[in-house]
């Protein structure tokens, strides 16, 4: 079923409007900037009248995120994608209208994802957002994350949500990307109590920091504070986009101010791993379709 | 004696290195393919941070051989943006790949990005990692397509991403040649 754009108000009318979520990212698009309350339903995800391909990236994060606000009657994502295959070109146009637009929206969360992590686009958001009345929540996954790290505003940032690749990156002070990895840090892949530190050291942490991997940890401010082991599934880490998928639902959790989001998002994504028996070659659509099912049984589980 | 043990203990002779600046990643990887079959000592580093944009690579090369480079790509038509001396920063990860087994697929891990196939008939089922913007559109070009067919990642996409999912696309491949 396809939800109405109506469905929620989240723009300044007359001073009255409701608080909501931004998820910002490029889509394999042609280049343009595609803005608008997310709706989705079994296949695609809509924003105006055009229709994305929830299979992997920005959108499968920003589908995730719809289905857990659909779940619990929350106001539908804004989302603010460029359309940018590989020039760079819809990374900018995207940073130009969030940079124009994000005042008049009542951001209770940021979100951003996929993009080119290139420096002349970061500074002026990051001007942009303090310059607001209030300071969102700011979470940042994948080129969101490198954009941040280059431009030294990680600490700026609430969440960062690393694979161990990516957590590699942040540790290693020097490397701009994470092709640049050290040997030496790569080596120290499975002390991630040590690598972790070594990002908050540099500066290259969030407050939160939500590593994915074999087992899932959450840091916050050094420390950390929780892990989550099971169920193990190996086939999950050759599935693109379930990085995406903890992305967007612990957004849509913490707007919902959901008890302890982060990790529901982590216990909620493997068990729809579980729940769909999924293989290596599992698309990520069938994880964001099986979310309502699983959170469902959560909920009744967890009374 | 002393100079004996001076010359035991002083720093290597380095010789200087310059490096070759294009717009996008796909362009370095060409030229460095292009001065190597030319028999020209080059390699791909980090750029250094004074000249760094966020998300790039370079060509290494002879300072020495600056002049017959240049000359080369000028009649390849193939020009760099710009022309820069650097340190050595050769980056670790092309070093290093890994592959896995995973009830009956085959995932290789290069960095942060992963390439799966299915044992059988070689058929790419996922590509994961990466937060460059191409990487979603690369992985769809290549899914359901057997590996022994597909395009590069490096022909579809142009960031550092699709690079590193290019080490692990190459590793496989390698691997399934050896079977």
């Amino acid at each position: 079923m396809l939800l109405p754009a109506a469905d929620s108000v989240w723009c300044s009318q007359g001073g009255n409007f409701k608080k909501v979520i931004v998820l910002v990212g490029t889509v394999p698009y042609k280049t343009d900037v595609y803005t608008g309350i997310a709706r989705i339903d079994e296949d695609y995800l809509y924003i105006e009248k055009t229709r994305f391909n929830i299979e992997r990236g920005t959108a499968a994060m920003a589908a995730s995120c719809a289905q857990i606000c659909r779940f619990y009657g929350l106001p539908m994502p804004l989302c603010i994608f460029g359309g940018d295959i590989s020039d760079g070109k819809g990374t900018e146009l995207m940073f130009q209208n969030l940079n124009l637009d994000i005042a008049k929206y009542n951001s209770e969360i940021v979100t951003l994802h996929y993009m080119f992590p290139k420096i002349a686009y970061g500074e002026p958001f990051v001007t942009k957002i303090n310059s607001l009345p209030r300071k969102p929540q700011l979470v940042a996954d994948a080129g969101g994350m490198y954009l941040m790290k280059t431009i030294k505003q990680s600490q700026f940032f609430d969440v960062f949500t690393p694979d161990e690749g990516e957590l590699l990156f942040l540790a290693d002070e020097y490397a701009s990307h994470p092709l640049y990895v050290r040997s030496e840090l790569i080596n120290k892949i499975t002390d991630k109590d040590s690598l972790v530190q070594s990002a908050y050291r540099n500066g290259n942490a969030a407050k939160t920091i939500i590593v994915k991997g074999k087992t899932d940890y959450i840091y916050r401010e050094r420390i950390r504070v929780k892990e989550y082991k099971g169920p193990d599934i190996p086939a999950m880490e050759a599935i693109g986009g379930t990085g995406d998928t903890i992305t967007g639902m612990l957004t849509g959790l913490r707007f919902g101010k959901e008890e302890d989001p982060d990790y529901k998002a982590l216990v909620i994504n493997r068990l729809i791993g579980k729940h769909i028996k999924c293989t290596p070659a599992t698309q990520i659509k069938e994880f964001i379709t099986a979310i309502p099912i699983v959170l469902e049984d959560y909920e009744r589980n967890n009374k | 004696m002393l100079n004996l043990i001076k010359k035991l203990f002083s720093r290597r002779y380095e010789r200087p290195k310059g490096i070759l600046l294009y717009g996008s990643v796909q362009e370095v990887i060409l030229t460095n393919e292009l001065l190597a079959s030319h028999g020209f000592q080059v390699r791909l580093v980090a750029p250094p941070p004074e000249v760094r944009v966020g998300c790039d690579l370079a060509v290494e090369f002879d300072l020495i051989e600056q002049e017959a480079i240049e000359t080369l790509l000028k009649l390849e038509g193939n020009q760099p943006q710009k022309i820069v001396s650097t340190k050595n920063m050769l980056p670790d990860l092309l070093k290093k790949s890994d592959i896995i087994e995973i009830d009956g697929y085959l995932m290789c891990k290069a960095g942060n990005m992963k390439i799966t196939i299915d044992s059988h008939e070689h058929k790419i089922v996922n590509v994961s990692g990466g937060g460059c913007p191409d990487i979603p559109y690369v992985a769809q070009q290549l899914y359901r397509t057997r590996l022994e067919e597909a395009r590069k990642p490096v022909d579809l996409g142009n960031s550092l991403c699709s690079f590193l999912l290019q080490i692990a696309f190459g590793a496989l491949k390698e691997e399934i040649s050896r079977k």
